[in-house]
């Protein structure tokens, strides 16, 4: 354990609670992020990498539950604050989000600048409406919006998707976090505005010298703005390393898969790869590796007993029966 | 919140056609349906000099479209036809005792969205809880309860047995000339409030206490059913939890944010409870002899008085689509989405 | 609606005693509708056929749980065949506004134009009416009798079927496999009920059988106000008219029959609600998280 860790999340266990029974969508995480780093959770939907998002600003739907678990930011334990607590000393200030459908995340009847405005009302203590006003418009104007007056005073309806989502990031960063969690923000967007969305967060980054976490199912998006990657499957995490380790290297036949999977203009291809079969079903406990009935190396060991983490190299882990340890660096 | 006047103008000119669309499906209902309309139209004791009259006058010998056109014209000139049951033309007898009905039910419908709405955010903030349970029995149960049915038993337990209420009328005409009452607007809590009249003011709120009480229970029912499950499907969405997660405080977003996501279609369908409270004022008047419109409506029903029957229905319906209106322009007020 | 959403609803049902409750007054009531004859303790009263001075206004007791009447007949039997006549009515209206919602809102739907509009704006002219109004005008015009009272809340009824039709025919007709009906050239009436009819009805359906509570309900206004089936008929909103009268001598006479209104409906209410819980998923406790 570095001192410089912003975030350490020990052994995450998420379950939610659905009429068809108890989903167990996060079994056991562990994340630890440094101060100005970022972390990319790659996963296929399903995988609970949004979910240890939404756990990391306390904002799981009302039937998530975290089980077990600790969730370390600046070695306070976020589970252990009250909501007033959360909302008043993390919330904004220092851990903020963006959410993957930017038309969802802003409420239909409020314009922009009222949001924005209560939320550096609440975070900031700028009670002066004029003051608020201008931090806001110059925040908008950060993200590169044009003509913010007119985004402040507009319904969300009245703007387009890739404007919305700048107009998200904004809102979140209004308050001046220390940690931005962007959940799949480009995903809902177009391709030409998706590239445009990432630029800007890795330029707002390095300005604003923010840690992050960034969700995505796209391997490629991952390479491009992380410096770390964690590969989760069925809610448990499978490999983890530095980017270029982990798109040189990978040791996890998952991750080597899922690289594969990566269409490239260099590679002459007939079809584009995929993974044949699909996640397990979260509701059943599972007693081996949950990729087992997928990979081609599976051997017997692999369904009887969970592979536990091993470090290979580095700041390198994989939870596979296969890789071979490394001992502690 | 701005209010959009070309959404207005449009509302009122889609009213005017709506209205137009009540007369013609009374048109059909009274004049196609029957075999004979003349019969329906002057009862059951008329004479065959009578019956030819009102052929005449309802222009039943003349083609369809003819009896249409006469008809339209009849009802916008005043003409609603003579009730046999009072011998007075309708729609001044209709006319006169608006008033008594519009206090009731509009007593009743503020108090079945006073107390249902809040009621509904309750339990859906509280879901699963036994507050939730409480709520959900009681609009369940209270939906299910025929209005004439508790009018009745409240009436006999409150009034009759307990001898707490009045069981009858407006006002007790002794209090009204001994205090020198004059009814000016004929809203009786108006002009006792006016008049400086508490004698008057109490005995007229004894009175109404009851059956305004009946009459919201089904509205209030409907808002607080209606209100949960519109409250949990709005605490549902991203922006509640995105507001949260941003740092605004979880009350503001509560109270501030889902509240106006929640009242905004509350609002719109505040229509269909008014419609039921006005209806079911024909039932509850009729009980607690309360000189309004369903007092009116119902004493026609009961001795099949046509042309009364008929005048009311046009009426009510008429007054139903132009509250629909007006609460549709107060919801576009709410929520800037609303398009024509 | 396919299997998985029926084993759902089961499933719902067995969860929730709410639900259950409903499930065994909806039974008890239909059991009772069609057994009622055979069951009342004194048949020719529940007709409403005899009558003896002897017994006249008795209260409530082991021999007449509900009392009597002022024609000295036993109004236990009474309410009990009075839960047929409310089964009739509530069937007959259901399903004949079914009948005309479907068939009208089916043809808007799927036809679309003109007609489709000319269909849906008369269903609106219909919808512009409070509930009940135009079933008291129906009624009123037709005159008493029990086919009337159907005929009246159906023809009052139809336009919300036809609205929930239709808005289904919509989100059916577009999909590739109605697409791919046409472009193999069958015919509008063919794909119509053979292929959009049996995909778009499912929800409509349950929703009509449980408005069935409302139908009771609503017959009962009718018959109250004096427009709805005649007497010596031992129909619940009726009997509590003719209690009226004489509620200060003999309460029963209206307090009998206005509960097993209540109790009918509830059960039919308490089922709605279940059903709505499945439909709606947002009202559901499950909450699949997109991306999760």
């Amino acid at each position: 354990m570095s001192g410089t860790a912003i975030l350490a999340v020990n052994d995450l266990h998420i379950d939610y609670y659905t009429f068809e029974g108890v989903v167990r969508a996060v079994r056991g995480v562990s994340i630890e992020l440094c101060r100005g780093e970022s972390l990319c959770i790659v996963g296929e939907s399903g995988s609970g990498k949004s979910t240890i998002g939404l756990a990391i600003v306390r904002a799981l739907p009302p039937n998530g539950i975290v089980a077990r678990g600790e969730i370390l930011y600046n070695n306070v334990d976020i589970l252990r604050l009250s909501e007033e607590e959360m909302s008043k000393r993390i919330r904004g200030k220092e851990i903020s989000i963006v959410f993957q459908d930017p038309a969802a995340t802003f409420n239909p009847l409020f314009t922009i600048g009222e949001v924005m405005l209560d939320v550096i009302a609440a975070q900031l203590g700028v009670r002066d409406r004029r003051r608020a006003y201008e931090h806001g418009i110059k925040m908008l104007k950060l993200v590169e919006l044009p003509d913010p007056e007119r985004v402040m005073n507009s319904y969300p309806h009245e703007l387009s998707g890739g404007m919305l989502q700048r107009a998200a990031i904004a809102v979140a960063l209004s308050a001046n976090p220390k940690l931005l969690i962007a959940d799949e923000p480009t995903t809902m967007l177009d391709v030409t505005i998706q590239a445009q969305v990432l630029d800007l967060l890795k330029r707002l980054r390095k300005e604003l010298s923010l840690s992050m976490i960034f969700i995505t199912h796209n391997l490629g998006v991952a390479a491009e703005v992380c410096d770390r990657i964690m590969v989760l499957y069925a809610g448990t995490m499978f490999e983890e390393g530095y980017a270029d380790t982990i798109l040189t290297n990978p040791i996890h036949p998952y991750t080597r898969k899922l690289l594969e999977c990566i269409p490239r203009a260099s590679r002459r291809v007939s079809r584009l790869r995929y993974i044949p079969g699909s996640l397990p079903d979260l509701k059943t406990p599972v007693s081996g590796c949950p990729f087992e009935p997928r990979c081609d190396y599976a051997t017997k060991i692999c369904s009887v007993s969970p592979p536990l983490v091993r470090v290979v190299g580095h700041r390198h882990r994989v939870a596979c029966h296969l890789a071979q340890e490394k001992g502690g660096v | 919140m701005p209010i959009n006047r070309e959404y207005i103008i449009k509302r009122a000119l889609s009213l005017v056609f709506v209205v137009l669309g009540v007369v013609v499906v009374t048109f059909i209902i009274t004049r196609v349906i029957p075999a004979r309309p003349e019969l329906l139209w002057t009862g059951p004791h008329a004479t065959i000099e009578q019956i030819e009259r009102a052929r005449r006058e309802l222009h039943l010998d003349k083609p369809i479209h003819v009896q249409l056109w006469h008809y339209f014209v009849d009802l916008f000139s005043g003409n609603w036809g003579v009730s046999w049951r009072t011998k007075m033309p309708v729609l001044p007898s209709i006319l006169s005792s608006l008033p008594a009905t519009i206090e009731l039910v509009v007593s009743a419908f503020i108090l079945a969205t006073a107390v249902g709405i809040p009621l509904g955010i309750s339990a859906a903030i509280r879901r699963g809880s036994g507050v939730d349970s409480v709520v959900r029995i009681f609009s369940v149960v209270g939906a299910s309860t025929p209005v004439f049915w508790l009018a009745l038993l409240l009436q006999l337990a409150f009034c009759n047995w307990l001898g707490l209420l009045p069981a009858a009328k407006r006002v007790d005409e002794y209090i009204a000339i001994s205090t020198g009452f004059k009814p000016l607007t004929g809203f009786y809590t108006i002009d006792s409030v006016v008049q400086g009249n508490i004698p008057v003011l109490i005995d007229v709120l004894r009175r109404m206490f009851l059956p305004a009480v009946v009459l919201s229970l089904y509205p209030m029912c409907l808002s607080a059913r209606m209100t949960r499950a519109l409250t949990l499907e709005v605490l549902s969405e991203l922006h509640v939890r995105s507001s949260i997660a941003w740092g605004i405080p979880r009350s503001r977003v509560l109270y501030k944010y889902v509240l106006r996501n929640v009242i905004a279609p509350v609002v719109a369908s505040l229509g269909l409870s008014f419609g039921y409270t006005i209806v079911g004022a024909f039932m509850v008047e009729i009980i607690f002899v309360w000189p309004g419109i369903g007092y009116y409506t119902a004493m026609s029903l009961l001795s099949y008085d046509y042309p009364a029957i008929i005048g009311s229905v046009i009426f009510v319906a008429i007054i139903y689509s132009v509250i629909n209106t007006a609460i549709d322009i107060l919801h576009a007020t709410i929520d800037p989405r609303v398009e024509l | 609606m396919g299997l998985n959403e029926i084993a759902s609803v089961l499933k719902l049902i067995k969860s929730n005693p709410l639900s259950m409750l409903g499930i065994i007054i909806v039974a008890t009531f239909i059991v009772i509708g069609v057994a009622s004859p055979y069951i009342a303790p004194y048949p020719s009263d529940a007709w409403g056929y005899s009558y003896n001075l002897e017994t006249r206004l008795l209260p409530p007791s082991p021999r007449y749980p509900f009392g009597t009447d002022e024609m000295g007949r036993d109004l236990f039997s009474r309410v009990l065949l009075g839960a047929r006549f409310s089964l009739i009515i509530a069937v007959g209206v259901v399903s004949i506004a079914l009948v005309i919602g479907v068939v009208v809102g089916l043809t808007a739907g799927y036809m679309g134009g003109f007609a489709g509009m000319v269909l849906m704006r008369l269903t609106d002219m219909f919808l512009a009416f409070p509930p009940l109004l135009l079933a008291i005008a129906f009624a009123a015009t037709l005159g008493r009798g029990l086919f009337n009272v159907i005929i009246a809340l159906a023809l009052s009824w139809w336009p919300w079927y036809a609205r929930l039709v239709y808005i289904q025919v919509n989100s059916v007709k577009n999909l590739p496999f109605i697409d791919a009906a046409r472009i193999i050239g069958l015919s509008p009436v063919k794909i119509m009920f053979k292929h959009v009819l049996p995909n778009s009805i499912t929800p409509v359906v349950i929703q009509a059988a449980l408005d069935m509570g409302s139908a009771v309900l609503e017959a009962a206004g009718l018959s109250f106000l004096g427009i709805g089936v005649p007497p010596p008929t031992p129909e619940w909103g009726l009997l509590v008219s003719q209690g009226w009268a004489l509620i200060n001598s003999a309460w029963w006479l209206s307090f009998f029959p206005g509960i097993a209104i209540v109790v009918t409906v509830v059960g039919f209410n308490l089922l709605a609600d279940t059903f709505q819980e499945v439909m709606d998923p947002r009202l559901r406790s499950t909450m699949v998280m997109r991306g999760m």
